[in-house]
């Protein structure tokens, strides 16, 4: 989905240098990772080094899916349990706010299929079960994370609107060597509001069902 | 993101109940249950929206489970959903979308009811251009969709042939005798890349005898090569 500006509203805003975000340890967890969320986030950390110029094609395949097997075989060795869900057909754009950075009808720049292919068969090799969501991946995920007591690996500030045990840990701040990263969970963001709140928070705030200006006035 | 702030301290001061009755006023009438969907939709994830077909139908089984378990591409669960085929490709050559259009075809088959007469209105559009589906075709006998579940492997490598010979069907043909028909898909799809494919003319060669060698040790060491697995 994406609010837009939330990652900075939460990283920025609420944990100063004083008070430090929790920290946890993945060693030994349940972890359901974001396969989409996850597979961009390496996928641009890989291509924002120096695309090679001596070969036609404009990713380095090699180097992106090498990543890929570094990072998956890491967390199949380290976690007791993980799984990978994708999105899957849904329409992004209904009620959707637009995004005022964004210029009108551009086009996102998404990875080659062949990427996608390739980080699925990464997965098979490395036997860690795939799902893939009828609609967007969210709520299955969310779903999963809280039947299976996980936590929810992903590069999204929209699964910190979601209420469950284990919390959200975000890629941004995870260090795959250490295996560690900070640690969210709904209330810390959001605290003295229960979860009706936030959803309503979150649906108002993510799409366009009331006008921004209407909402100003209140 | 002012806005983000002043609204949060709203809902905490106000409470969610009065925040909520404040704002659902906000909505228009005609969204205010697809507001209260999103909004739940936070909160009770276990709520499964299943994907039907563009008649309403609900998708085959086993086709779900594959697409469930990602052995089945979502282009095929989208042409059941909507009709439409890789509405964001942005390819150059119709060779490319030719090769789909039996596939495309045998799931639109599936999902109209028998007595509907719109699959005989056999003009499709495609990127503009139209498309007379069982004139191209040209076949009677494209299996339905429930046969190709049970057909066996080699059934199945030609309808895959058939794919990539209608999308090279405006070029010159090769004579194909004196071919094993196991390593026929490959070399026609080989082939399909040759005319298609932007890499400039100076590298294609190299790169079509790279992919051969490549495919000939491969073969080589799948049939003869005594250490397991490695590759």
């Amino acid at each position: 989905m994406g609010i837009e500006n939330f990652f900075t509203f939460v990283d920025q805003n609420l944990f100063s240098p004083i008070v430090h975000a929790k920290s946890v340890d993945l060693t030994d967890g349940n972890v359901i990772i974001d396969g989409n969320s996850f597979l961009y986030f390496f996928y641009n950390k890989t291509n924002t080094a120096k695309v090679s110029h001596l070969t036609t094609t404009k990713v380095d395949y090699d180097i992106c899916c090498r990543t890929f097997f570094y990072a998956l075989k890491k967390f199949k060795e380290k976690c007791a349990i993980v799984h990978v869900v994708f999105d899957g057909i849904f329409n992004r754009k209904k009620y959707k706010r637009v995004r005022s950075s964004e210029p009108i009808g551009s086009k996102v720049n998404l990875p080659a299929t062949l990427i996608y292919e390739e980080f699925s068969s990464i997965l098979r090799y490395l036997q860690i079960p795939i799902h893939v969501a009828q609609g967007e991946a969210d709520s299955l995920v969310v779903e999963m994370a809280r039947q299976n007591y996980a936590y929810i690996v992903a590069d999204d500030s929209d699964y910190h609107l979601y209420k469950f045990d284990r919390g959200y840990v975000p890629l941004y701040y995870f260090s795959l060597d250490t295996f560690r990263g900070r640690l969210y969970h709904i209330a810390d963001i959001f605290y003295g509001i229960d979860e009706n709140g936030v959803a309503l928070w979150a649906t108002t705030m993510a799409f366009n069902f009331i006008d921004l200006d209407a909402l100003k006035v209140n | 993101m002012a806005l983000q702030w002043n609204l949060r301290r709203y809902i905490d001061n106000k409470g969610e109940n009065e925040a909520y009755n404040n704002l659902i006023q906000l909505v228009p009438p005609g969204k205010r249950s697809d507001f209260n969907e999103m909004r739940h939709s936070f909160i009770d994830t276990s709520k499964k929206s299943l994907i039907r077909t563009r008649n309403g139908k609900e998708l085959p089984a086993d086709l779900l489970s594959l697409y469930e378990k990602g052995e089945l591409d979502r282009a095929v669960i989208y042409i059941l959903n909507s009709g439409g085929l890789l509405p964001q490709w942005q390819g150059a050559h119709k060779e490319h979308l030719r090769l789909l259009l039996p596939v495309y075809y045998i799931l639109l088959e599936w999902d109209y009811p028998k007595e509907n007469s719109e699959l005989n209105k056999p003009i499709s559009t495609f990127k503009e251009v139209k498309h007379n589906l069982p004139e191209l075709l040209g076949w009677e006998n494209l299996p339905k969709l429930a046969e190709i579940a049970q057909q066996d492997r080699k059934r199945r490598k030609g309808l895959v042939l058939g794919c990539v010979d209608l999308a090279l069907s405006c070029q010159s043909s090769i004579g194909w005798r004196g071919i094993r028909s196991n390593y026929l898909p490959w070399l026609s799809l080989l082939k399909l890349w040759f005319y298609t494919t932007e890499t400039p003319a100076s590298l294609r060669k190299q790169i079509l005898l790279a992919m051969i060698i490549s495919y000939l040790k491969y073969l080589l060491l799948h049939a003869y090569d005594e250490t397991k697995g490695k590759h």
